[in-house]
Order: structure tokens, then C-alpha cells, then sequence
């Protein structure tokens, strides 16, 4: 099912746990930081940035994770398998073209930025963004969609 | 079903994500890209050359 997505996101809830789907407004190159080494990822208009929350919790934490990849370029950090850390992450973030949801990946430690960790009710979706949208294959109808439009504004005084 | 926070059920080795090393023809940095279009991460110019 496609679903049009201009500045806003789109939110895809389960019963326990949500995905978080936005456009990527210009390109840039996304800096991946592993222990090892640095990777450069191009990333094009249209792109897409999915932050997931296996273990739900609030939206707004999601919504400026989004915002600090895909309007800040902020580099993303992936953990050493069987970090200790990994059991904190609460919300892990991919960016590409065509992202796919697995439970099957402990979470913040996998850079191939196609792959993102999710809870077992939201695995095995397949986001791609497609015709100025965003395509959700399966679209399970128990899943809860809707648009979220988010600003941030600061003033200093 | 995965248990959240559990053990690892698909173990991807690490040498799976291999970058290609780029040299950006604008500022001169180095650097490993990935995917079909690397973008220089200092100067964000695509005008990239594989070193």
C-alpha cells in the first residue's frame, strides 16, 4: 500500500510497538561510525529514515531522532555485537532507499542500513519510498497508520 | 518471534558491510563509501573518485 508522505511522517503502530517513516528532504552523505572503522553513505531525496521502537514508548523521542539524522546529518553509531549497552537502545534508526523490519538482529549493533531491528509484530514489513510516498508491503490490518506533522522551534530570549 | 533484547538469532558477520575507499575530488578527503551514490562526508560533493 503506498502512502503519500511530503514533510510529515508516518507512523505505523502495532499493538505494542511502532515504526516511524520519513522522507529525506535533500541529499547528504550519512557518516556510520562502527568500532572499527567509518562508513559514507549517500543518501538521496526520497530516501528514507525509519526509526523503530520495539518496545513502543513515546513517539516524540523517535520524532527528534528523525529529525537530528535527516535534517542535522548526524552521524550514526552502531555497537559491537554483544555490547551490554544494546539491551538500552530503545530506538535504533535505518536510512536508505528500501528498509526492511527484522526481529531476528540485536538491536544497534547492524550497520547494513536495509535492515532494521523491530518487535515480532512488526517484522518482515518491507518501506520503500516510491512515488513521492512511502510503500508498506505487508500492510497488516491490525497496523494503526497514521500522518504526524512535526516542527521544531526555538527562541532565544 | 524474537525475544526483545535477547540473544541474536541471525549472526551477519561483520565483514558483510565492506565500504569502497573514495577520494573526494573537491576537498581531497578520504573515505569509505557505501551504496550506489558516495557523497564526500566533509564537503558533502559528489564528485568522488575510487582511491
Amino acid at each position: 500500500m503506498n502512502y503519500a508522505l511530503d514533510d510529515e511522517l508516518l507512523l505505523i503502530r502495532g499493538k505494542q510497538s511502532f515504526l516511524l517513516v520519513a522522507k529525506v528532504k535533500s541529499r547528504f552523505g550519512l557518516c556510520i561510525e562502527t568500532c572499527e572503522d567509518e562508513y559514507c553513505q549517500g543518501v538521496e531525496t526520497g530516501d528514507l529514515v525509519v526509526v523503530s521502537a520495539p518496545e513502543g514508548g513515546a513517539v516524540e523521542p523517535a520524532l527528534m531522532l528523525i529529525d537530528l539524522v535527516r535534517t542535522f546529518h548526524i552521524p550514526l553509531l552502531v555497537l559491537p555485537k554483544n555490547h551490554p549497552g544494546s539491551r538500552r537502545v530503545s530506538y535504533v534508526v535505518s536510512v536508505g532507499p528500501e528498509i526492511f523490519t527484522s526481529c531476528s538482529i540485536q538491536r544497534g549493533t547492524h550497520p547494513d542500513q536495509h535492515l532494521i531491528c523491530s518487535s515480532g509484530e512488526l517484522s518482515g514489513v518491507t518501506m520503500t519510498g516510491k512515488n513521492g510516498g512511502v510503500d508498506i508491503s505487508p500492510m497488516h490490518h491490525d497496523f494503526k497508520v497514521q500522518h504526524i506533522k512535526f516542527e521544531v522551534k526555538t527562541e532565544f530570549s | 518471534m524474537c525475544t526483545v533484547g535477547g540473544p541474536v538469532d541471525i549472526d551477519i558477520p561483520p565483514d558483510r558491510v565492506q565500504g569502497k575507499d573514495y577520494r573526494c575530488n573537491e576537498c581531497g578527503e578520504r573515505f569509505k563509501g557505501i551504496g550506489k551514490k558516495p557523497i564526500c562526508p566533509s564537503c558533502q560533493s559528489d564528485d568522488v573518485a575510487m582511491a
